[in-house]
């Protein structure tokens, strides 16, 4: 068994200390991944540190982070801890009121959102020198993390570092992961569930930390694949997006053999969610804590008991009250909510905190019952509270009375009406003044005249919901419901919407032609062609676009980068192909000196004369030890999108993989769409290799360069990497377009430009990007 | 000479409440820095009157820049078009933008 944490502060160092040269941190934003290794983390740390005490901020000051998952929010993060500066990390979805209220209890010396964290970066670049450490006791105070109030005072539970250290070693002795890991974190940084599972808990272990900057179910799917991650921590809601997503596909294709944890936890588990992992043989590790209790109270083990929270952690004391109700003793039991000593009496008695969750404990297993709160958390992890929907839906007249509570993950209002009327519309009145995550998504109609109730009045809620979802199920929404819905949504039409209905005549302009693509893309994490749209299109049409060929099969393959393909492809080229060349063409490169200062990866941007470009630039690039990968044409080259017979099929399929055997070419273009050529791209530059790209996408006839289509500034603006231009002459004369097979006799010339850093790309647009890379092109 | 012209008008608020996505669809970062809402829907008139010249430009294909006079001035992916001249003029005044270009 390792030791104890004895503190955060020596988690941190050890971690760092221990990890000089692994990569530590993985942050995929956009289309590419950035990581950070423990040395380079733990400078930028220390100049940070030195930053946050020139501007005043020192021990027992507080700042506020509103900002999303990042490699900076880390850094700032755990300069903080090591420097002892209170944090009051907050959700990025912190509406303003609430933000002003805080910032009012809170008094803090900083607030930091994400512009900031990015500019963080910029202004410690130059910081030299180290950090001046001051003693940091138990009983500090590390963090505040508000949970989110309802209408009255939002509450700040207040932790201590003795707090965490001792919740963060509750953790690691009841779940021991000893193994190493790739763990992909998918809950805000803003929430303890987050921080000491998927960040302090990664240290001890020594696992690798990635983020992601998206909630997209596909994209999050392809990321484990791509990154080979082993775990992943989320909520059951995203895990329940994932199952949906995968539900009649292979799992190991999609993920990977290599995924075999998930951590859960926040809210309440479905059974049968649970069953769907664990008969896949994926490890289900479903913990309880609250923000009160630095997130441990019980936790399974990697072989844990289905329908259980967990065993009872170490270090921690737990009992049951005679109502039912989980008290909670220990060293990770926070001290009292901030600035509010009667919200703190409520929640203690005799030294016991109070849950509010009702629970029993069997064999040493904790088992919920109901969450007493009756909080709806949602999806995405926001708090809802049913007496704010509850008090709106009673002021209604047609309504007597009214039971908000969580169903199948819905914010569900079960009425009980005084007369005959229509709920939908009651309902939408309803949601009229709510707030987005507070809307009900659901309702159903209470059979009888009362709910059943305590004998303090208050409404079993958990009665309420086993009566109604004894009922025979209401029909998940169907493609074609959510289809209609979105149409609805943003036609706003009031006609009837059925498959025979043209989407002009229900209002369709090309603005709302717009809205429309961007909503259903979003709904049906696909890709809509803009042109396929238009006057004449009806809801059928559009269902039928849609549904095109699952284009989303498509992956990104890695045979290609297989160490004995890459020896295959070395022989290939070297005894058979460039021999062969040599004899007819004699290629002079200049520029070869440029090649030095790009540094690797980088993307080539070539005019386009012949087949033999791809092989004479290849050759220089391998000499200055460039892994080339090219992209080809995800239809003329790979086939992919076409029709035809079987002959023709297995052609493509042929060519496809000879050009991936042979030139390490991968699929691009409009056929797999541009959010894909794009993914693929960013993997491939991810992996170090460098991307070799004709924009002009064809070849000249007569030796002059044809327009650049806007593909590259799409790269330019996306990739971050250097762009080199290059310049071919002669090779249209050598292998003029449309002969393949024996070269004529002849000189060529390559010319290699000077990269140009991606900063220049920054401020523009990829059409003026595409136009400054064709003239560096041309002028070569 | 050949002369092709388009023209549009669009009402202020409708651009103004786009989301996020759908605006990222419209415009380019270039064009979204200058935020005023009356400033990106005259952007949006431009584009569309473009789009009623030549039906199969997509959004992304115009890029609206202002010279420092504050005279706008058409970006297009050149490919796509056989005009080599065009002139642009926005306008917009109370809930309404408007827009005309013309391609010779």
């Amino acid at each position: 068994m390792k030791r104890d944490v004895t503190s955060i502060q020596n988690l941190i160092e050890n971690f760092l200390n221990n990890n000089k040269d692994n990569i530590v941190l993985n942050q995929k934003k956009g289309y590419r991944t950035f990581n950070i290794a423990g040395q380079e983390l733990k400078t930028k740390i220390n100049k940070t540190r030195i930053f946050l005490a020139n501007k005043n901020i020192k021990k027992g000051d507080k700042i506020i982070i509103i900002a999303s998952n990042s490699i900076e929010y880390v850094i700032l993060y755990l300069s903080c801890i090591l420097s002892g500066i209170i944090v009051v990390p907050l959700d990025v979805f912190t509406d303003l009121t609430l933000l002003k209220k805080i910032k009012n209890q809170v008094k803090p010396k900083a607030v930091f959102q994400t512009k900031d964290l990015e500019n963080l970066t910029k202004q410690t670049e130059n910081i030299k020198g180290k950090p001046k450490n001051s003693k940091i006791l138990p009983k500090d105070i590390l963090q505040i993390i508000y949970t989110s109030g309802t209408t009255g005072d939002p509450k700040g539970v207040v932790l201590t570092n003795e707090n965490i250290t001792a919740g963060l070693n509750s953790a690691v002795q009841t779940i021991p992961l000893k193994i190493k890991l790739k763990t992909l974190n998918l809950l805000p940084l803003s929430h303890i569930f987050s921080q000491v599972y998927g960040l302090f808990f990664s240290m001890y272990f020594n696992h690798e930390i990635f983020f992601i900057d998206t909630i997209q179910t596909r994209k999050i799917i392809s990321f484990i694949k791509n990154k080979k991650i082993n775990g992943v921590i989320l909520v059951p809601g995203i895990l329940q997006s994932i199952k949906n997503r995968l539900e009649k596909k292979s799992i190991l294709s999609n993920l990977g053999s290599q995924f075999r944890i998930i951590g859960v936890g926040g809210t309440y588990l479905p059974i049968e969610l649970e069953k769907f992992w664990k008969s896949r043989l994926i490890s289900v590790i479903q913990g309880y804590g609250l923000t009160e209790t630095s997130s441990i109270v019980s936790g399974n083990t990697i072989i844990g008991k289905t329908g259980s929270v967990g065993k009872i952690a170490e270090n921690v004391e737990v009992k049951i009250a005679k109502d039912g109700e989980i008290l909670v003793k220990g060293k990770n039991v926070f001290p009292g909510y901030f600035k509010d000593k009667e919200k703190t009496q409520q929640v203690f008695k005799n030294n016991w905190f109070k849950t509010g969750d009702l629970g029993e404990i069997k064999n040493n297993y904790l088992y919920l019952k109901e969450r007493k709160k009756d909080i709806i958390i949602t999806s995405s992890g926001l708090n809802v509270y049913p007496v704010d929907i509850e008090l709106v839906l009673n002021k209604m007249p047609e309504i007597d009375e009214s039971c908000v509570l969580q169903k199948e993950n819905q914010v569900h209002a079960v009425l009980i009406l005084k007369q005959k009327t229509n709920p939908e519309n009651i309902i939408k009145q309803a949601n009229k003044t709510l707030l987005s995550h507070q809307k009900i998504q659901s309702f159903s109609i209470w059979p009888e005249t009362s709910f059943p109730k305590t004998l303090l009045g208050k409404i079993k809620k958990y009665q309420v919901l086993e009566l109604i979802s004894s009922k025979p199920k209401a029909e998940p929404l169907t493609y074609k419901d959510k289809l209609s819905n979105v149409i609805h949504n943003t036609l706003k039409s009031s006609q009837k919407i059925n498959l025979k209905s043209k989407l002009s005549d229900l209002g369709m302009d090309s603005l709302k032609r717009v809205e429309l693509i961007s909503k259903l893309e979003l709904t049906f994490e696909t890709e809509i062609n803009e042109t396929a749209i238009n006057q004449y299109t009806t809801v059928n049409d559009l269902q039928k676009i849609i549904k095109e060929p699952a284009l989303s099969g498509i992956k990104f393959k890695t045979w290609p980068l297989n160490p004995l393909v890459k020896l295959t492809r070395i022989i290939f080229q070297n005894f058979l192909f460039y021999p062969y060349i040599r004899i007819f063409n004699k290629t002079e490169y200049s520029g070869a000196e440029n090649l030095k200062l790009a540094s690797k990866p980088a993307i080539f941007v070539s005019n386009h004369q012949s087949v033999l470009d791809v092989p004479m630039i290849n050759k220089i690039l391998k000499k200055n030890d460039f892994k080339p990968a090219i992209p080809a044409d995800s239809y003329h080259v790979f086939g992919i999108g076409g029709r035809g017979n079987i002959f023709k099929k297995l052609y493509m399929k042929l060519r496809g993989f000879c050009t991936a055997l042979f030139y390490n070419g991968y699929p691009f273009g409009e056929t797999i769409g541009t959010d894909k050529s794009l993914e693929f791209t960013g993997e491939m530059i991810d992996r170090d290799y460098s991307i070799i790209i004709f924009p002009e996408a064809q070849r000249t006839r007569d030796g002059k360069m044809n327009p650049f289509k806007p593909g590259i500034g799409y790269l330019a603006l996306n990739m971050n990497v250097p762009i080199v231009p290059i310049k071919i002459t002669g090779l249209h004369k050598i292998m003029p377009a449309g002969r393949y097979a024996i070269p004529n006799f002849g000189k060529s010339k390559i010319n290699i430009g000077s990269p140009i850093s991606p900063e220049k790309f920054e401020k523009l647009s990829y059409i003026t990007a595409t136009k400054l890379i064709e003239k560096k092109v041309r002028e070569l | 000479m050949k002369i092709k012209i388009g023209n549009d008008i669009v009402q202020i608020e409708r651009i103004a409440n786009l989301d996020e996505p759908t605006k990222k669809k419209i415009f380019h970062k270039t064009e979204l820095n200058k935020s005023k809402p009356e400033t990106l829907a005259g952007i949006f008139a431009a584009k569309e009157a473009c789009k009623k010249v030549f039906n199969d430009l997509d959004w992304l294909d115009i890029e609206i820049k202002k010279k420092k006079n504050g005279k706008p001035v058409l970006i297009l992916n050149d490919e796509l078009i056989e005009f080599t001249n065009s002139d642009l003029s926005i306008s917009h005044d109370g809930d309404y933008a408007t827009a005309i270009v013309i391609f010779t």
